[in-house]
């Protein structure tokens, strides 16, 4: 069991200590956040110490680990100030905007030993796991192209830090478009190069795609927008079949198709794989619990430090390419 | 009645036979032309047909009124000149041709010949295509943001070599089954100003292609394909007010701001048929057309630039 801070505790902060609720590997003690009153009374709700500093958070040696959940610019130093006080740090996504920046939060966790946490929570959905699954089974044969589009529109009409560009440089892409990066990624490797477009039509940058080459030979494309009704498609074709699901991130249907041969005779027909569910504050939870005990040492966690530094320099190479209508190589 | 002679008659061309013998009442498959003879003749007898020995008996033939070409996409100019010069309606496969300036020479001829062209993009008949144009056009979807199009299979990655050959087809499955989207995008959003595309040569050339595309209204797109999967279909268009998918032939998915995502139900139409029926029935002058001579041309400008952007590795305008 590791005691940790929440720092933030915005609606999505408020999310990770509920979802914690009667863990036996992680328990939320202290949280900071910059407007205490407007959050005393979930404090108290939730037995949370708050205090408007997150030195407080680091000098508390009581706590084992530190959960941000802060504007995106300000997660790199928050990470390297973790690092030094000796705290695990689990960051909300996107890890860094910037190469540079997520290689510098990277190596100081690394070398001060500790454990680094990314809220990339939709890799414990159940339809995300599965392909992953059929991926790594070989049944789609070489993995060719990813596709992934994750939009919604739950910007609309709401101001804050998450629309300042300095925030958000390539807009939803930086949002939900940062958790297909990490799938993608997953599935597919390293990316080499990426093309990135935006558009805007009723918020700033409220459209944007991106059409990727990966360090092997598959390609991908991704997109977001941020101004329309919630979807998601997700899909990896082989040399043998394809995989996808869709609907949203707490998905758990797969559709499959793959084999040789005629449809008739078995070959490439489809069939829809239902698995159990696990809605998005459990998907939460799996990555908080898989933190800490990664923290303790009893499990592996499902990220590296690498994976988690490769996708800020993903970020940025789409930014720049989007400014420069040029791709660009990561 | 139109009466027609179908030229080509390999795998698509057979589709075309399907599509419209004993089950149009506008159009008339009166002649068909293969090189394979043997093959000419066993299609004839099949329906009822004559044959002739060339696509020029053809063009001396002053029974047929329009020719359907099915055959490799760099004779598609030669033929169409050809054929409007000799007054035939020309309804050819996609691509319409293979560069700007042969596509601006086929218009050219048929404008000046005063004959109807076709083009076989049949998407733009397709029933959730047609839906979703309307949908579209009453302001339904909102503004139209982004659409989305993949439709792969492995169909082609057999026995048809010569679509594997990149000077047929330098994007591979983006001139195969892409280009349906980049012509039916064009029908929704106007059209497009600049592209990026990108093709790997897995197992056959350009076998996983992929584009995005920019809109003079200021949408985007996607298009994908991959030419050694299985069967896969996706096209979505995504607006302001809500997005609408095609599902399946039949079905379209549609979600409206604020609303959960709804299936309905469309009646299934025949693209293939239902286009040159629409071919038919504006040479008989009973509606217009889909397709414009000018889209016509701008959806080979487009794959142009895809083609130029597959080999500058860079994002180009569509000029």
């Amino acid at each position: 069991m590791i005691n940790a801070a929440i720092v933030g505790l915005g609606w999505w902060g408020q999310n990770h200590v509920t979802a914690s609720e009667g863990s036996d590997r992680i328990r939320f003690t202290r949280a900071v956040d910059l407007a205490p009153a407007n959050v005393q009374e979930f404090c108290d709700g939730h037995g949370l110490t708050l205090t408007d500093s997150y030195e407080d958070a680091l000098n508390d040696p009581d706590i084992d680990a530190v959960v941000l959940v802060t504007p995106h610019s300000q997660h790199t130093d928050q990470i390297l100030a973790g690092a030094a006080a000796g705290k695990h740090v689990l960051t909300e996504k996107p890890f860094a905007l910037k190469k540079a920046d997520g290689e510098r939060a990277a190596t100081a966790m690394n070398e001060a030993g500790l454990t680094l946490g990314i809220g990339h929570n939709y890799r414990y959905g159940p339809a995300i796991q599965e392909i992953k699954r059929i991926i790594e089974s070989g049944d789609l044969g070489e993995v060719h192209h990813i596709e992934a589009n994750l939009s919604h529109q739950g910007q609309i009409g709401i101001e804050g830090w998450r629309r300042a560009s300095v925030e958000a440089p390539t807009g939803g892409i930086v949002h939900f478009g940062a958790h297909m990066i990490d799938i993608m990624c997953w599935y597919g490797g390293p990316m080499r190069e990426v093309y990135g477009q935006l558009t805007s039509h009723i918020l700033e940058n409220d459209c944007g795609s991106v059409l990727v080459k990966f360090e092997n030979e598959i390609t991908g494309y991704l997109a977001n927008l941020m101004t329309t009704p919630a979807t998601m498609h997700l899909q990896v074709m082989g040399s043998k079949g394809w995989a996808r699901t869709n609907g949203w991130m707490d998905a758990h249907k797969v559709t499959l198709c793959f084999g040789a041969g005629a449809v008739e005779d078995g070959g490439g027909a489809v069939n829809e794989i239902e698995l159990p569910a696990r809605d998005i504050i459990s998907q939460i939870r799996a990555n908080d619990e898989n933190f800490a005990a990664a923290c303790e040492g009893t499990e592996t966690y499902l990220f590296t430090p690498e994976e988690m530094a490769h996708t800020a320099a993903i970020h940025e190479a789409i930014a720049r390419s989007a400014a420069s209508g040029q791709p660009t190589q990561v | 009645m139109l009466n027609v002679a179908l030229i080509g008659l390999g795998w698509w061309g057979q589709t075309h036979i399907r599509a419209l013998h004993e089950k149009s009442d506008k159009i008339n498959i009166d002649t068909v032309v293969d090189l394979n003879s043997d093959l000419s003749e066993k299609t004839a007898s099949g329906i009822g047909a004559r044959t002739a020995p060339s696509f020029e008996a053809v063009l001396a033939d002053d029974t047929i009124d329009a020719i359907i070409l099915v055959t490799p996409h760099d004779q598609h100019t030669d033929q169409i000149v050809a054929g409007a010069s000799a007054g035939k309606h020309i309804f050819t496969e996609k691509p319409f041709a293979l560069s700007k300036v042969e596509a601006e020479r086929a218009v050219a001829a048929a404008e000046a010949a005063g004959i109807q062209l076709g083009l076989g993009h049949n998407q733009r008949y397709g029933a959730p295509q047609t839906v979703i144009k309307q949908m579209i056009d009453a302001g339904e979807l909102g503004e139209v943001m982004h659409m989305e199009g993949n439709t792969s299979h492995d169909t082609l990655s057999g026995s048809h070599a010569w679509r594997h050959d990149p000077a047929q087809a330098p994007g591979g499955g983006l001139w195969h089954m892409g280009s349906h989207y980049l012509d039916l995008f064009q029908h929704y959003a106007g059209p497009i100003t600049e592209v990026y595309a990108q093709a790997l040569d897995v197992i056959i050339p350009r076998d996983t292609a992929s584009a995005l595309l920019t809109f003079e209204s200021g949408a985007s797109a996607y298009i994908g394909n991959v030419m050694v999967t299985r069967d896969n279909r996706m096209g979505n268009v995504l607006g302001s007010r809500g997005w609408a998918k095609m599902t399946s032939p039949a079905t379209i998915e549609i979600a409206m701001r604020g609303g959960d995502p709804k299936t309905m139900q469309l009646d299934l139409i025949d693209p293939v048929r239902a286009n040159m029926e629409g071919f038919a029935d504006a040479i008989a002058g009973r509606a217009a057309y889909r397709f414009t001579n000018q889209q016509m041309i701008h959806d080979v400008a487009v794959l142009d630039a895809m083609g130029l952007s597959i080999k500058s590795g860079k994002r180009e305008p569509v000029v």
